[in-house]
């Protein structure tokens, strides 16, 4: 034993010592007395027990002989306290104890003997065995003490550990996850779970399942929650819908697993959904897009395309497709592409589609490069579309999304996507880009149909000019034929004969010489080299010169000609002043040529540009009384190779197109009205350039026009003797 | 160019219609130099005008008619030839200078610009054949 080491109170070590008589007990605090160790005595046996109750010891020492307990009964009294029962207990005795008083002691749970009178070395070494015991006890079990509170600290640490893992994997998570009680309340869900739907996480705390769950879905959804409460699922998968915050569909795979208690009841569930909206959208294009572009491709010559295109897309976006294009080959405008995505609704379709053709709003609407997005359809769609009321309710959509359909800056028409629930962004792209497809689909059409239509007309021109240029040459034959006998030999000596023939000739050639030119200014002007000879020149002079070249014409058409050439000034600018002759004549020559037999009216006057900054022009009206030019014609006299003529009337059908080309490069403009009384070119030339000779014209100040130009008969006003020119 | 005359049994009439002015007059001309009676016509109309109002015995022995003509074409008085029984067996040569779209049952089509001495031939042929 380790005498000199200071001893704590708690390596004290305690030692009850029980006797009747004060002496022994003396002499007992004297053999034991040390450092470490704490005597207790006690007197009699309750007195030990008292002791014991409240202390644990190392060893008791105990007096077989004392009045009222002795030493046996006490021992079986420590003997039946749990503290006390393994205690070690040695019997003191007087010497010459009969062997079952002995036997007795070990009975009732003796360790040892110390016979009286003690011998001190005896006592401390049997005494020292337990006190060595003891403290070797209690160092163990303060070493499995420490040991125990060492695993228990490990074992919170690793449960904090825990939290805090399946914390930050749930707040982590790429997965939604959250937990819902059996009545589908959200009892808590991860910052990914609400942002796949729109929402704060907390938001969803007053929510239910049925609030964020697509309407469709629901019913499946209640089954399966249902199915895992009561044991009869161990999980539940699917693809399903769930609805974003802001109204859109949002494509999840779900899994909900029960969450357990201790007792393996299912206390709530756990969902994971992940957001698969952009595969299913990917997977939706691409079906979309090689669909459409699989009709778009084909052709785009019949309306009924543009109703599958329309349908193929009602089937992916939204419940209905809508498409009208600006195209106006078959009369004014054709019925717009309408579909839903339910044949059942055919017929809901048919009126849509009735009303949109009738409506004056919705064809305006086609020419317009405003996209619309909106979420009050019933109002927007009204505004837009001005229909029947009645239609527009049976449609039940709460949104629409539409789109110019624009290529190459042209707005060919306007796609209309409309649906019950708002499109996702990944729709809307999608949209965007079957918008775009269509509109180049149009846009090639066109082109083609252009191309077609400008290949048709070079080989009716070719014709023509065929046709043209075979009428001069058959006389020409003729007239050579004429100058031969039946040999083929001159005929000779007959000169005045051959005269005329010869000046006949001459006429033939400067008709071919006069179409070659025709062709040769088409050519000119396409690769736009026409030069203008720039000279001040007065436009009712060139009127005046060119007019009387028509006299027989006229005649021969039975046309009367009548000519107002103004009351104001002289209208002078710098023109090239054979080119005009060139307008005035090809207009002077359709007139006669499409209206023979009616009053051709011809109108020089002071005029002004249409439009903002305003400028003063010399204008030219060219005005017949035919049976006009029909509506579908009108915009195309100007073009290359276009006549309206029926090929009989000849021409090359080019002297409109010089005409535009040839007031074009004077900075002028021209135009045509046209009815069934006949049709009217108005030609702006601007005085701009022509500096201080042209005076600015006073409107009905002057009589006739002052100038240097040659004077101006008043015959030729209201003039309509053509034969005085022959 | 020939200058063998027509053959006997009196003038033969010639309808000439034509819209070009010097292709009907050069035509004319020459045709009025062999001794025929030509009667020009500027349009279809012209010569429809013309069959409907002719006389038995005034109608004429051979027809040349241009096909684009403006406001009644060649083709319309080629319809109208056919339906007229009186008119059937009237020798017709068309004068065209399109290449497509040929009339059949005509007696001859020359191309312009054609040659004057076969389209004589072809009148000559034509008055001969037709019975008189």
């Amino acid at each position: 034993m380790d005498q000199s080491d200071d001893h704590s109170e708690e390596d004290v070590v305690p030692i009850l010592v029980v006797d009747d008589h004060d002496e022994n007990l003396l002499a007992m605090e004297g053999i034991l007395a040390r450092p470490g160790h704490r005597i207790v005595t006690a007197r009699s046996g309750n007195e030990a027990l008292k002791h014991i109750l409240k202390h644990d010891f190392a060893v008791i020492l105990l007096d077989v002989f004392m009045p009222a307990m002795d030493g046996f009964e006490t021992a079986g009294l420590i003997r039946t306290r749990d503290a006390s029962r393994h205690t070690p207990i040695i019997f003191l005795t007087a010497a010459g104890a009969d062997p079952a008083t002995v036997e007795r002691g070990y009975a009732v749970g003796a360790v040892d003997y110390l016979v009286k009178p003690l011998n001190a070395e005896m006592v401390r070494a049997k005494v020292g065995v337990f006190v060595d015991l003891y403290r070797k006890a209690r160092q163990m079990r303060r070493q499995e003490e420490l040991l125990r509170a060492a695993d228990r600290d490990r074992s919170e640490a690793t449960i904090r550990e825990r939290e805090a893992l399946y914390e930050a994997s749930f707040n982590g998570a790429a997965v939604g996850i959250a937990h819902v009680t059996r009545n589908g309340e959200w009892l808590r869900a991860n910052p990914c779970f609400a942002r796949t739907i729109g929402y704060d996480p907390g938001d969803l705390s007053n929510m239910r399942l049925e609030d964020v769950v697509h309407p469709a879905d629901l019913a499946d959804d209640r089954a399966g929650l249902r199915g895992l409460f009561e044991g009869e699922l161990d999980t539940y998968r699917r693809e399903e819908r769930y609805l974003h915050k802001d109204g859109h569909t949002v494509w999840v795979d779900l899994t909900m697993s029960p969450l357990r208690d201790a007792s393996g009841k299912v206390k709530n569930l756990i969902l994971l959904i992940e957001d698969i909206t952009s595969r299913r959208d990917a997977k939706k294009r691409e079906r979309l897009v090689a669909g459409v572009s699989q009709v778009l491709l084909q052709s785009l010559e019949h309306p009924a395309d543009m109703a599958r295109v329309a349908q193929l897309i009602a089937g992916s976006l939204g419940e209905w497709c809508v498409i009208g294009t600006t195209d106006r080959r078959e009369g004014p405008l054709g019925e717009p592409a309408v579909a839903h995505a339910d044949p059942r609704r055919a017929a809901a379709a048919d009126r849509l589609r009735a009303a949109l053709a009738g409506s004056a709003e919705y064809a305006a609407s086609l020419e317009s490069r405003v996209p619309l997005r909106s979420i009050a359809p019933r109002g927007d769609l009204q505004a837009a579309w001005n229909i029947d009321e009645v239609v527009l309710d049976d449609l039940q959509v709460n949104r629409a999304l539409s789109l110019p359909l624009i290529s190459h800056d042209r707005v060919l028409g306007r796609i209309t996507f409309l649906s019950a629930d708002a499109l996702g962004p990944g729709e809307i792209l999608m949209a965007h880009e079957v918008t775009q497809r269509i509109a180049l689909a149009l846009d090639n059409a066109r082109l083609h149909r252009e191309a077609e239509d400008a290949v048709r007309a070079r080989d009716e021109f070719l014709s023509i000019a065929s046709h043209e240029l075979r009428t001069p040459l058959t006389p020409l034959r003729i007239h050579f034929q004429r100058m031969l006998d039946e040999r083929g030999e001159l005929i000779a000596g007959r000169a005045e004969r051959m005269q005329p023939i010869l000046q006949r000739c001459d006429r033939q050639v400067r008709r071919l010489a006069a179409l070659v030119e025709n062709l040769f200014d088409v050519s000119r002007l396409t690769t736009g080299k026409m030069n203008l000879q720039l000279a001040e020149v007065d436009l009712a002079d060139v009127v005046r010169e060119v007019v009387p070249r028509f006299a027989e014409e006229l005649a021969a058409a039975d046309c009367q000609l009548s000519l107002d050439l103004g009351t104001g000034g002289a209208l002078i600018g710098r023109w090239d002043r054979m080119r005009l002759e060139q307008v005035v004549t090809n207009l002077i020559s359709n007139a006669i040529k499409y209206a023979p037999g009616h009053p051709v009216e011809i109108t020089v006057s002071p005029g002004w540009t249409a439009g903002p900054g305003t400028e003063r022009t010399a204008r030219l009206i060219v005005r017949d009384h035919g049976a006009g030019i029909p509506p579908g014609d009108l915009e195309r006299i100007f073009q290359r190779f276009h006549r309206i003529a029926p090929p009989s009337l000849g021409g090359l059908g080019l002297g409109l197109f010089i005409s535009k080309q040839i007031v074009d490069a004077h900075g002028g403009s021209i135009a045509v009205e046209s009815s069934a009384e006949g049709t009217r070119f108005v030609l702006d030339f601007p005085l701009r350039g022509a500096g201080e000779a042209a005076p600015i014209p006073l409107p009905g100040s002057r009589k006739f026009p002052i100038g240097n130009g040659p004077g101006p008969g008043p015959a030729l006003i209201g003039w309509n003797d053509p034969g005085g020119w022959s | 160019m020939g200058v063998s005359e027509q053959g006997s049994g009196g003038c033969k009439t010639v309808l000439l219609a034509e819209d070009d002015q010097d292709i009907r007059d050069v035509v004319q001309e020459v045709l009025e130099e062999r001794g025929y009676d030509v009667i020009p016509a500027r349009t279809g109309r012209q010569a429809l005008d013309f069959l409907a109002t002719a006389a038995v015995d005034s109608k004429p022995d051979v027809v040349i008619l241009d096909l684009m003509m403006p406001i009644v074409t060649g083709w319309q008085v080629l319809e109208e030839i056919r339906q007229r029984p009186d008119l059937e067996n009237i020798p017709v040569i068309v004068l065209t200078a399109v290449s497509q779209d040929m009339p059949t049952g005509v007696t001859a089509i020359l191309r312009k610009p054609f040659n004057i001495d076969e389209l004589l031939a072809l009148i000559r042929d034509g008055v001969g054949v037709k019975p008189s």
